[in-house]
């Protein structure tokens, strides 16, 4: 001790520092079951210690199960290509099912595993199916009733409208999401999921009016129906969905980034959406 | 039966300037009778016995002036002293016979004057709040942050008044340093734990600074210039013993600020005090007003900008309302302001936050025949807290609330031969309405003492203690900028601790005093952050509990052209949230602080001071993955979005970063060309140049270091 100080005393030293501590890699899962396909998806990476490296690509190699009450499901590997609203196409790696199809009220339970980052696992349970209805319908606004599903947590209530373009001779549907209302700065507010004791949402006309201009200025040949769309999550998904998106809580005072699993032994989220629609009789806009 | 004593009562000044002298200390000679002034410099010893004494006044840094009276007669006697100061040399440890400011009666109570501020080197100016980092349990975690945590309590447990004005954020330009100009201080009362029954609504710590009251002499000025601000001071007589006193600084040189933080960043700040006071010997009356203000402005439209301003009045009236009654009443009203401008981030809200505090407070204090003090006052506030907030879609809202506090306390300070008691009760009266005669409403603080010996004392001090606001800053944050003051939260308990010291303090030789404490605060209640918070509708924050223990020393030594200074505390602090505990990131576990100073010459000052500390704790990262948000929910396929990377985060707070040492050292030349006297001098910040960790972009791999070598030139002028 009377030495470092010593030393301390007589020169300006300083140590190098790295706020790392020991790494031990884990798998990153995700994973979202929804109710309107029976293809699902599970998403497989790895934790990686190097801030300024690449992340490691999708892994591949995994050993991916759900488990249901029907059985149990293997998941195999595959590459999707998703091209962004600015043409841009990635490729992402993941494990497919074509054949799950989730029940409201199943139980299901995943597992992956890989022989360098050992397994992990995590469940959910399918959402019953929720219900809205158009309950008012003015010049300027739009409302919504909502029963959400008896086991949902959340849900997230959207407005679409349909609509058809003609390209090569062939008429093209379409689907463009309506806003809740547009700031006065002129943005467009979309909806976010909120909890299920919500029991309506409600659309401003203006939002509505304002798309089906744009979409007759970009050469609609007609307008089909527009659509609502409730979808519903489960705990984990809402749960997860508000931490990374400051608890979706605008009064809070909080000013820390905390971070939320549902994932046994390592990271990532398994959860539930079921969807429910329903055509919107909105001929007066 | 006719009387046989009579009292002795009176103030004890500067001869110079005609300011009071506090802690100044009255021994009669040869009885064993003796007083020390309050904070108005007022001295009362009652029942002194007719005959002919010698009274001699004595207070540190002045000249003994002595005295002798012959005492008799039905009314008090009023014997008021003028002290000389002495050649600035150093502090007076203590004459054997005669108590100064480092024999004190409280347990952790230290007590600094304006001298003793400006003689500790520091990095540009002297400054009050760095400067009392120099106590032992006192630390702060960055150079840049003048902000203090005072045995394992944190930052917003500190209560700071000024004059009896409460002083929210008393920080300058990130915290480098404070608001409060040396030179207006007469003298800084810091207890450390366990404070008196008269103070409340704070867990750690009471910071009492009282100001001058201004030359009654003649008027004088007093101006200043160094790398980072400059000041002035006017101050001259009313008429009689009135006076006023206004003083004033503002930034310079916002270059200068970027070896504070490494990045050049437009600071600029003011502050300005004045007072004026009029009265007599037995009572006088002030009224004051403290305004600052900051602003950190950036170029960068995606930075935001900020700004906080603290504005404080008060009026008091201070005096004898019988022979032994003494009376301190004092109105006031605070406010703190907090601001900040988002301007074009897409991440940072614009925020204002703001808290008003309007108050009064009413002490009383009667002297007996057996030297006993009894003590009692009352303490009514009504703090309005405000807080207004930009949502994601520019929506604004607000948060608003008035508060009322109200608090009573009975302090009673009785003398036996060797044995001392300070017993006292604070009661936090609104919580005893809503909660009943609970130990949150009663708190009990107690002290005793027990002298060893001439040269030695024991002290033995409990205490119990609520806090009812806090501030809403994240711990972890390295140098919060955005402070904002809120109630506690509706369901959640008032903050509470339990302080246990017990001390021994002496003298190893007549000019060296070496003392030691232990200490346990027990946090039965702490309103951390909900960490289990998911949901909109969960709350934000929630009760926790902590621990604070160690044991401090602190020596002194002087001799003819030397003093040194030496503080050592081992700390241990641990909070419990939700199920976790782990160490706060101001939990220090060795502090050391070696401070001399020397006169080489008649006129100049060397001063030196190497601190210490073992590193603070943080927590480690444990790697790093691509985070889906998931923000096109029902929108297609969520698992086909890109992750943003996140630092996965260790065992909270389980490293510790590596160890903290910086050597100050200034040189000062004070001359006299008459009519004008000053000084100029040359101080030396971070002398090795050590590069002492600030913080660390786990994403970026960008390290920031404190302070570097920061060489800063004063000139100080007095008229």
């Amino acid at each position: 001790m009377a030495f470092c100080l010593l030393t301390m005393v007589m020169a300006g030293c300083s140590e190098t520092f790295s706020p790392d501590g020991p790494f031990s890699p884990r798998l990153v899962v995700y994973s979202v079951l929804s109710s309107q396909s029976d293809t699902q998806y599970v998403r497989v990476q790895s934790t990686f210690p190097d801030r300024n490296g690449l992340a490691p690509l999708d892994l591949i190699g995994a050993q991916v199960t759900v488990t249901s009450d029907s059985g149990t499901i293997q998941f195999r590997d595959t590459t999707l290509e998703f091209t962004d609203s600015s043409g841009t196409t990635r490729s992402v790696g993941a494990y497919v099912a074509y054949s799950l199809r989730v029940q409201p009220g199943g139980r299901y339970g995943l597992a992956v595993a890989l022989s360098s980052l050992g397994s992990v696992s995590s469940s959910a349970t399918g959402l019953y199916p929720g219900a809205l209805f158009v309950e008012t319908s003015s010049s300027n606004r739009i409302g919504v009733r909502i029963y959400p599903g008896q086991n949902a947590r959340a849900h997230i209530a959207r407005l679409f409208l349909e609509y058809e373009t003609l390209e090569d001779s062939v008429f093209v549907r379409k689907r463009i999401e309506i806003p809740v209302n547009i700031t006065p700065a002129g943005e467009y507010v979309y909806p976010k999921p909120v909890s299920h004791e919500v029991a309506e949402a409600t659309f401003e006309a203006a939002g509505f009016d304002q798309v089906v201009a744009r979409v007759r200025q970009a050469g609609a040949a007609r307008l089909v129906r527009t659509v609502f769309v409730l979808t519903e999550l489960d705990d984990a998904l809402y749960g997860y969905y508000s931490v990374m998106n400051g608890f979706q809580d605008s009064g809070t005072l909080r000013l820390d980034e905390p971070d939320y699993t549902n994932i046994n032994n390592g990271l990532g989220l398994f959860a539930v959406t079921s969807e429910t629609m329903a055509v919107a009789d909105t001929a007066g806009h | 039966m006719l009387a046989q004593s009579v009292d002795v009562r009176g103030v004890v000044v500067d001869s110079a300037s005609g300011e009071r002298i506090p802690y100044a200390t009255i021994a009669v000679k040869p009885i064993n009778k003796g007083a020390a002034t309050n904070l108005s410099g007022f001295y009362i010893i009652p029942g002194v016995p007719f005959g002919t004494y010698t009274f001699a006044a004595s207070a540190v840094g002045y000249s003994t002036v002595s005295k002798t009276i012959h005492v008799a007669g039905l009314e008090p006697i009023t014997l008021g002293f003028s002290l000389p100061q002495k050649p600035v040399e150093l502090s007076e440890v203590v004459v054997q016979g005669e108590r100064s400011l480092d024999k004190l009666d409280a347990a952790s109570l230290h007590v600094l004057g304006s001298d003793e501020v400006q003689r500790i080197p520091g990095a540009g100016q002297a400054d009050l709040l760095r400067a009392i980092q120099v106590l032992p349990g006192i630390v702060s975690t960055a150079d840049v942050s003048s902000k203090f945590y005072v045995r394992g309590g944190s930052g917003d447990q500190n209560l700071i008044l000024l004059d009896g004005m409460r002083i929210y954020n008393p920080y300058h330009a990130f915290g480098i340093f404070s608001v409060f100009d040396p030179d207006i201080i007469r003298t800084a009362e810091v207890f450390t734990g366990a404070f008196p029954a008269g103070y409340g609504n704070r867990l750690s710590s009471v910071v009492n600074l009282t100001t001058r009251q201004g030359n009654v002499s003649r008027v004088a000025a007093t101006s200043e210039l160094n790398f980072l601000a400059a000041k002035a001071l006017v101050e001259g007589p009313i008429s009689g013993n009135d006076s006023w006193i206004v003083s004033g600084r503002k930034s310079l040189f916002d270059g200068s600020y970027k070896h504070f933080v490494g990045n050049s960043l437009p600071i600029s700040f003011y502050d300005l005090f004045f007072k004026a006071t009029i009265g007599s010997e037995t009572g006088r009356a002030s009224g004051r007003g403290f305004l600052s203000g900051d602003k950190i402005v950036s170029d960068n439209p995606d930075e935001p900008d900020y700004s906080w301003e603290n504005r404080s009045f008060a009026a008091s009236v201070s005096g004898l309302a019988n022979d032994r009654l003494y009376i301190d009443a004092v109105a006031y009203s605070s406010s703190f302001t907090v601001t900040r401008d988002a301007k074009a981030s897409s991440v940072i809200r614009s925020t204002e936050s703001s808290i008003l505090d309007n108050g009064i407070r009413l002490d009383l204090s009667l002297h007996t025949d057996a030297q006993d003090l009894l003590d009692a006052g009352f303490e009514f506030d009504f703090p309005e807290y405000d807080y207004k907030y930009s949502t994601p879609v520019d929506e604004r809202l607000e948060f608003n609330s008035i508060e009322t506090e109200f608090w009573f306390w009975f302090r009673y300070v009785k003398e036996i031969d060797r044995f001392k008691a300070d017993v006292g009760l604070h009661v936090d009266a609104l919580s005893l309405f809503d909660n009943g005669p609970g130990i949150g409403a009663l708190q009990p603080r107690v002290s005793f003492h027990y002298r060893l010996s001439d040269l030695w004392t024991a002290s033995l001090s409990f205490g119990t203690f609520d806090q009812r606001e806090v501030t809403i800053s994240n711990e972890d944050d390295i140098i919060s900028l955005f402070e904002a003051w809120i109630p506690i939260p509706a369901g959640l308990k008032p903050e509470e601790a339990h302080h246990y010291v017990f001390g021994l303090e002496g003298l190893l030789a007549s000019n060296f005093s070496l003392g030691v404490q232990s200490y346990l605060k027990n946090y039965p209640s702490l309103v951390v952050y909900n960490r289990e918070k998911l949901y909109p509708t969960d709350p934000d924050f929630i009760n926790g509990t902590g621990r604070a223990y160690g044991a401090e020393l602190l020596a002194r030594f002087s001799a003819s052209a030397f003093e040194g200074y030496l503080s050592y505390s081992l700390a241990w602090t641990h909070v419990t949230n939700g199920g976790l505990m782990y160490p706060p990131r101001y939990d220090r576990r060795h502090s050391i602080n070696l401070l001399g100073v020397v006169h080489p010459l008649r006129d100049v000052d060397v001063a030196v001071r190497w601190e210490f500390g073992s590193g603070y704790p943080y927590t480690q990262s444990a790697g790093y993955y691509d985070r889906l948000l998931f923000e096109g929910i029902g929108n297609g396929q969520p698992v086909e979005e890109s992750g943003k990377p996140y630092s996965i985060l260790g065992e909270k707070n389980a490293a510790r970063l590596p160890v903290y040492y910086r050597i100050d050292a200034s040189i000062t030349y004070h001359f006299v060309l008459s009519p004008v006297r000053g000084s100029v001098g040359a101080s030396f910040a971070n002398l090795t140049d050590r590069k002492n960790i600030l913080s660390y972009d786990r994403m970026t791999g960008q390290r920031i270091n404190m302070l570097d070598f920061f060489p800063s030139a004063t000139l100080k002028v007095e008229f």
